[in-house]
């Protein structure tokens, strides 16, 4: 059995199972015919290796300077700008943002953006409350009941606030 | 009135430091390689220096420990195909497949460049001008092999393609090779 230049080209390269390797060396030491093959193949790698070393050639003294000049010159592309956004620096702080407005402001949300109300109370509590306090006692001011009653017939509920109370108590 | 420029962002440390090392340690061989891929100075500076330049931009995917020569090497390779397949569009030239039949790669574009001819004039060794005439798969498998010694798994790491394909591009491309060294000897005498 003979080999074939593609078995040879595997073998230069070392590419053969370690036990065809070894067959096809024992094998090219007695095959004058497949020895030749393999020096031919053999030769070929040596002519590039000889090649590439007679081409060498020294890296070109303003590359270094042109792609540093590249680099500070060249504008950051999109995928750049957000990768950089993705640092720990950015994103650390972006995130904890993010989770305080998650965290208050759902609920916010959920009940629609309503303003607190100042504490109300309805007027006519007060008026009512003074209204029986000025019936058990005779003496206090007939006008101010008769007013109090006339409050009481109006249809729309009044809301005051706790200043306003405590004014018209001082005024009482 | 133009919108004002913006100011590009001046490098990070880090990323200065690891191209700065990577140019002065490897930029030699990156070179050499772009020029085996191209075949011509200018090509292999421009190469080079956009391989450089994906170094600077990714150089964080860089996983320490791994040969930071395959990795560079990798990113040549792709560039230069990507450079080819733009050229093919410029010049409408058909790049040879990896398995048709062929006695000349189509490396060499349509339209005719008279400095260029000159230049691969002066490309005096057959075997340089042999290598220019393989495909551009053909001659990176070549050159990955022979001049670099990786092995076939390193190469269809590189190349990103099976074994099989990198052995059968490998004995095509010899195969093809030695013709045309056999060719350009019998052109000199």
């Amino acid at each position: 059995m003979h080999y074939t230049s593609e078995d040879f080209i595997d073998y230069i390269h070392g590419e053969l199972a370690p036990s065809e390797d070894a067959r096809l060396y024992a094998h090219v030491a007695t095959c004058t015919g497949c020895h030749a093959a393999y020096a031919q193949e053999l030769a070929l790698s040596e002519a590039l290796k000889g090649s590439a070393i007679a081409e060498e050639r020294e890296l070109p003294p303003m590359l270094k300077a042109q792609i540093w000049a590249k680099i500070r010159t060249e504008q950051p592309t999109l995928l750049s700008t957000l990768r950089g956004y993705l640092r720990p620096a950015y994103a650390v702080p972006v995130a904890a943002a993010l989770l305080v407005v998650g965290f208050f402001g759902v609920p916010a949300a959920r009940n629609g953006f309503t303003a607190a109300e100042p504490p109300g109370v309805a007027a006519s509590y007060y008026l009512d409350e003074h209204a029986a306090e000025a019936q058990a006692n005779p003496l206090a001011d007939r006008t101010l009941r008769v007013n109090n009653a006339d409050e009481r017939s109006s249809t729309t509920p009044l809301i005051i606030n706790s200043a306003t109370i405590s004014q018209t108590r001082a005024t009482n | 009135m133009g919108v004002p420029r913006k100011q590009a962002e001046p490098p990070s440390p880090e990323a200065s430091a690891f191209l700065e090392k990577a140019i002065s340690e490897y930029g030699k061989a990156t070179y050499n390689f772009a020029y085996r891929l191209t075949g011509n100075e200018a090509d292999a500076r421009d190469l080079a220096q956009d391989a450089f330049l994906r170094v600077f931009r990714a150089w964080r995917s860089f996983q320490p420990g791994t040969s930071f020569l395959s990795w560079i090497y990798r990113i040549v390779t792709n560039l230069h195909r990507d450079e080819l397949r733009r050229k093919k569009g410029r010049f409408q030239e058909e790049i040879p497949e990896d398995n048709a039949p062929q006695e000349y790669g189509g490396s060499r574009p349509l339209a005719t460049n008279p400095i260029e001819d000159y230049v691969s004039r002066q490309l005096s060794e057959p075997m340089e001008l042999a290598l220019q005439q393989l495909s551009s798969e053909q001659r990176s498998v070549i050159v990955l092999a022979d001049i670099e010694d990786y092995s076939y798994q390193e190469i269809s790491d590189m190349m990103g393609c099976s074994i099989g394909t990198v052995r059968s591009r490998l004995h095509r491309a010899r195969a093809l090779l030695r013709r045309l060294v056999l060719r350009a000897q019998q052109e000199q005498k």
